[in-house]
């Protein structure tokens, strides 16, 4: 095992670490001052000698500088400085134009001078692992000469590369000390939550685990059902080799699979990929929850095979020369899946019952994604086939198979142009999509079949202008069945956003604009019913349309906004008749010195049904408040919402008011507990409208103890 | 066309209740066809639906004594007088006077995707039927149907499935955030029919949580959804300023759902690891956001008081997948970015010490960029006991 610095090979050798002796030379784009400024700190910081001209001139052509062994010894500690031998003969022109660069990072302008030692100490620790060192001297003929590339090992400890661990945990213990209307809760509650996470790192060889959690001594107000339980969690076995790759997940996570038959599928269960490390190939295995879980119980989330998907993953960078333009993805599932539906809240029934529902499916898809033309050209094209048996074997309803494919493309019309010295770029798409009317997958729930979708697409973006639109044209029943009418649908959407922001040389706005921002957005949707089965029951159009302007702006301490919304539904036919709503929104933030911060916010819509005559008005008023009355030690929170509705919704005005006094008398550190005393509490009062009189008031005050433990390794 | 127009007739009559004066009362029985009220509703294709509907019974008790029970065993899907699915729930309420009354029993149904593809497949109408019957005479009376109609499209706006997760990290059902933390949620809605989406997120912090759980509104929501599909909607940002248990409910007023769906989250003490928890936010002056960087470009950023050294980063640019884009465009959702991107990999930085605020990208890092592509660039500063105490936003650029 190498753990000391060393070249690339990892040789161990004498005390010193002699240097690559390779000199590069690369073409220097400009000669700019920046390299100079800093070259001009390691100049200072290194003592410059006066050698006579025939030595300077050998010591500028052929000198070595050599890096120091580590302080910790056997390898480098996070925290270890760097030294580097510099000759010192070297005349002042040299040093002036050296540069030294870890990581791709230039960090010159850190180094101190040590004796001959040009010594770097960083701001942060180094990460455990591989780094690479190289000093840089700029030639007057404008090249760059590698004077010296070293690669080191840095370690946590001498057993394991990397071991970090952390935690973020706290634990609240509640008394209500007066309240109102609570209806039976504890007087005392004891409340937990946190995460945990631990990195292991040796070699080519990672692994990591990391949970939340969350405890509350009412069952009610927990995850699942238990007073304490896991929420979500994800364990990792790596393998990064140089010609390998492999990664095998327990726990919550997405294969990053994309298509019609798996798609933002995010659950837990087990998956294990292996690539090369190139990215030519990358093929992963997967067995997954159908269900989002969380909990402790099905812990690995593939225990039950009716709720369970299977399969595998590849994508494919088959052809060397166009690494990073082309892509072949494929992915084949199948499984099972129980959906319940609840159906226990009708108000005349003797017995609560679910309906459950069982499917199965299987499926593949394929795609292929790629760039052409210096990326200016994006053509993806996508084929997939389903099975899927919605009530599952012996239901009433067959299995039945479908398939589905899109089309895309999409053309940079203008990439990066300047206009005005700022970048213009132009986008311009088309993406056709077939999807079967009985296409499905347990692995992408919120796919919606049944639909032939052509779209175009258009965005602009130049400094902070941009715009996008978008026309679409869309019909279902596309297995044509007979119950079941088609509809066509056209839909448009355009969407623009400007923001005002004058550069440092620019003239600046007027005060009282602040740096201002601006949106508006306008759609429509156009139904019609152009097939009807006999005596169809449901006919259906309308044309719905909505737009948005907002503007916003921001100024040293506040700023606000406010934007407007109105949206109609003009239902020809059927439906729920036609609907008229404004929506406003008005909302603000202002700074107070250092330590107090308000949040004022209104939002007031209205809502009329033209068919039922019905009108609703809603209004929400509210506000944030926050002060740090003794910095890090005295703080409080305060917040207040008045919403009220009436019309159709007749529901009760109410008031909520909320806040928190914080007294910090343990300031929590890494490693080191904080504790806490707050005051809280809650006053709810609702009033009764003309039509409903109850009243309803809740108010509650707790004196909670606030333990927090922040710690890591 | 005879028989439609004296069924359309038999209907009218029915409605009115004119069956009740006119059919002879048989003591302790339903008189009369019940009625359903409403006697149609739409369904959509290809996802389970929900209907309501108050049945509307009249009963005339025996001489004697109350009828009892007044009751439906169950209700049935009906295609072409084939039973596709039942619904095994029972309908009751007492009778307990000697007189005729009209009871109502209201009832939500949840008609499961099986019966409305069995349905869809063929072409005769689908409907909802019950029968009801009392204690006294067991002889059940057949209530008038409920037409079903299934769309496409078109028709009333349903709600089939709604799904509550954190935008970051994506999917998370449950999270456990740092105090100041911007966090949203995202309520991902899959619907038939179109009309327009009435909502509220609200939210009830640690101030109630720890009692009595008080939702206040965060936001009101209205969106005009059409032709059955899926659409996002999120969250303004949440509160974090309040340690403790939070708890988030997206509330649905129109159309109405069964319960509304939640997700619980954690506010914790701040504290990452190598990170102040007074970090302070530094604007980054020059470049401008979406500005060139070119050869020699300087760069400038507000101070941090303490700072003992600064680092600017150069991470790349990442682009959203343009259908994802594509998707979030439809009913209305304000597009934050049409060319919306991501930091990715650092590719290049420098360190310069405390007192600079303002420098030329230094040829070692503006050559590591390729030109005519788009980097986010980002400054951190250090205090002197190795924390950071202020970074900026990430901000992006394109390298010329």
């Amino acid at each position: 095992m190498a753990r000391r610095a060393n070249s690339k090979t990892g040789n161990r050798e004498a005390e010193t670490l002699r240097p690559r002796r390779k000199t590069r030379r690369y073409a220097r784009q400009r000669r700019g001052g920046a390299a100079i400024l800093l070259a001009t700190g390691l100049a200072l910081a290194l003592p410059a000698g006066a050698p006579a001209q025939d030595q300077a001139q050998d010591q500028t052509q052929d000198w070595q500088p050599v890096l120091q062994p580590s302080q910790s010894g056997d390898y480098w500690a996070p925290n270890d400085p760097i030294a580097i031998f510099i000759p010192p003969e070297l005349p002042i022109e040299v040093l002036q134009n050296l540069a030294l660069e870890l990581d791709n990072f230039d960090v010159t302008s850190l180094i101190q001078r040590e004796g001959d030692f040009a010594l770097l100490r960083l701001p942060e620790p180094l990460a455990p692992g591989e780094h690479r060192l190289r000093l840089v001297e700029y030639g007057q003929d404008g090249s760059i000469t590698e004077r010296g590339f070293w690669t080191f090992e840095v370690r946590k400890n001498a057993a394991f590369q990397n071991v970090e661990a952390s935690a973020n945990v706290a634990f609240d213990s509640t008394r209500i000390l007066t309240g109102d209307n609570l209806q039976g809760a504890d007087d005392n509650i004891f409340q937990s939550g946190g995460e945990g996470r631990i990195v292991v790192q040796e070699g080519n060889w990672s692994a990591s685990t990391q949970a939340n959690y969350l405890y509350d001594s009412r069952d009610e107000q927990s995850l699942t059902g238990r007073e304490a339980d896991l929420g979500e969690y994800l364990t990792t076995l790596s393998f990064q080799g140089d010609d390998l790759s492999s990664n095998a997940r327990l726990g919550h996570h997405d294969i990053g699979a994309s298509d019609f038959i798996m798609s933002d599928f995010y659950r837990r269960g087990l998956s294990l990929d292996i690539g090369s490390a190139d990215s030519a190939v990358q093929v992963t295995g997967f067995a997954l929850s159908s269900q989002a879980l969380l909990g402790i119980e099905r812990i690995s989330g593939i225990e039950d095979p009716d709720d369970r998907v299977q399969g595998a993953h590849v994508r494919l960078r088959p052809i060397d020369s166009l690494r990073d333009n082309l892509e072949l993805t494929g992915t084949y599932y199948l499984g099972e899946k129980t959906d319940t539906f609840d159906n226990d809240f009708d108000i005349a029934f003797d017995d609560a019952f679910d309906i459950e529902e069982r499917s199965d499916g299987s499926g593949f898809a394929v795609a292929a994604d790629s760039l052409w033309f210096g990326e200016r050209l994006r053509l993806r094209g996508e084929f997939s086939r389903s099975r899927f048996d919605l009530d599952g074997a012996g239901g009433a309803v067959d299995p039945e198979t479908d398939e589905a494919y899109s089309a895309l493309a999409n053309y940079a019309i203008l990439q990066n142009e300047l206009v005005d010295e700022l970048p213009l770029n132009w986008n311009l798409g088309i993406q056709h999509e077939r999807l079967g009317t009985f296409f499905g997958s347990i692995a992408n729930p919120f796919l919606i079949g049944d639909r032939i979708t052509t779209t175009l697409f258009s965005d602009v973006t130049w400094d902070t202008f941009a715009f996008q639109a978008q026309a679409g044209h869309q019909t279902n029943n596309v297995n044509s069945l007979d119950g079941l009418p088609r509809d066509r649908t056209l839909n448009l959407f355009l969407n623009g956003s400007y923001a005002i922001f004058p550069g440092p040389e620019e003239e600046p706005l007027p005060e009282w604009l602040g740096l201002p921002s601006l949106g508006l957005s306008f759609s429509i949707v156009d139904i019609d019913q152009t097939d009807r089965p006999d005596d169809f029951i449901g006919e259906a159009e309308s044309q719905t349309i909505s737009s948005t302007a907002s503007f916003s702006t921001s100024y040293d301490t506040w700023s606000w906004y406010l934007s407007e919304t109105v949206s109609s539904v003009n239902d020809t036919v059927g439906g729920d008749g036609d609907t008229l709503g404004f929506l406003t929104s008005l909302g603000s933030q202002f700074l107070v010195g250092n330590r107090v911060s308000l949040a004022p916010y209104t939002q007031w819509s209205l809502d009329e049904s033209q068919n039922l005559n019905d009108t609703v008005h809603t209004w929400l008023v509210g506000f944030g408040a926050g002060a740090e009355i003794l910095p890090s030690v005295l703080s409080t929170n305060l917040n207040y919402s008045y919403s009220h509705a009436r019309g159709a919704q007749n529901t009760l005005d109410t008031h909520i008011f909320g806040g928190e006094l914080l007294w910090t008398f343990l300031q929590a550190e890494q490693n080191r507990p904080g504790m806490a005393f707050a005051l809280s509490g809650t006053i709810q009062e609702s009033h009764g409208s003309a039509i409903l009189s109850t009243q309803d008031r809740v108010y509650q005050v707790f004196l909670s103890l606030k333990t927090t433990l922040p710690a890591s390794y | 066309m005879t028989v439609t127009l004296r069924t359309l007739v038999l209907l009218i009559a029915l409605a009115t209740g004119a069956s009740w004066l006119t059919a002879p009362a048989v003591q302790g029985a339903v008189q009369g066809q019940p009625i359903p009220s409403p006697n149609r509703a739409a369904l959509s294709f290809n996802q389970p639906g929900s209907f309501t509907v108050a049945w509307r019974v009249q009963n005339v008790p025996s001489t004697a004594t109350p009828s009892g029970e007044v009751f439906s065993p169950q209700g049935r899907f009906v295609q072409g007088g084939i039973v596709l699915g039942t619904v095994n729930r029972r309908l009751s309420q007492n009778a307990t006077t000697l007189s005729p009354a009209t009871f109502t029993f209201p009832e939500t149904v949840t008609v499961p995707r099986s019966v409305i593809i069995q349905a869809a497949k063929s072409n005769a109408p689908l409907t909802y039927e019950r029968s009801f019957a009392t204690a006294d005479n067991l002889q059940l009376v057949t209530a008038l149907p409920v037409s079903l109609a299934i769309t496409g499209g078109g028709g009333e706006l349903l709600l089939s499935r709604i799904e509550l997760t954190f935008e970051a990290p994506p999917d998370a059902r449950f999270a456990s955030v740092e105090q100041g933390a911007r966090l949203r949620a995202v309520a991902r809605i899959r619907f038939g029919g179109s009309g327009l989406l009435q909502a509220r997120w609200v939210v009830a912090d640690p101030t109630s949580t720890t009692g009595r759980a008080v939702f206040r509104t965060l936001q009101i929501v209205r969106r005009n959804v059409a032709a059955a599909g899926e659409v996002e909607i999120y969250s303004p940002p949440l509160p974090t300023r309040l340690q403790g248990l939070h708890e988030l409910r997206f509330e649905v007023d129109d159309p109405a759902i069964d319960s509304p769906p939640r997700l619980l989250y954690q506010v914790q003490l701040r504290q990452e690891p190598g990170i102040s928890p007074e970090v302070a936010t530094i604007s980054l002056l020059s470049p401008r956001p979406r500005g060139l960087l070119g050869d020699g470009a300087r760069i400038s950023w507000s101070a941090v008081p303490g700072a003992v050294a600064y680092k600017v980063v150069f991470r790349e640019s990442l682009a959203d997948d343009i259908a994802d884009l594509e998707a979030r465009a439809r009913y209305g959702e304000l597009a934050e970015d049409p060319g919306e991107t991501r930091p990715g990999e650092t590719v290049a930085g420098f360190y310069l010490p405390g007192d600079t605020t303002e420098t030329d990208v230094p040829g070692t890092s503006i050559t590591r960029l390729a030109r005519d592509r788009r980097y986010y660039v980002q400054v951190l500063g250090w205090g002197p006991d190795g924390l950071v105490i202020g970074r900026s936003e990430p901000q992006e650029i394109l390298r010329r």
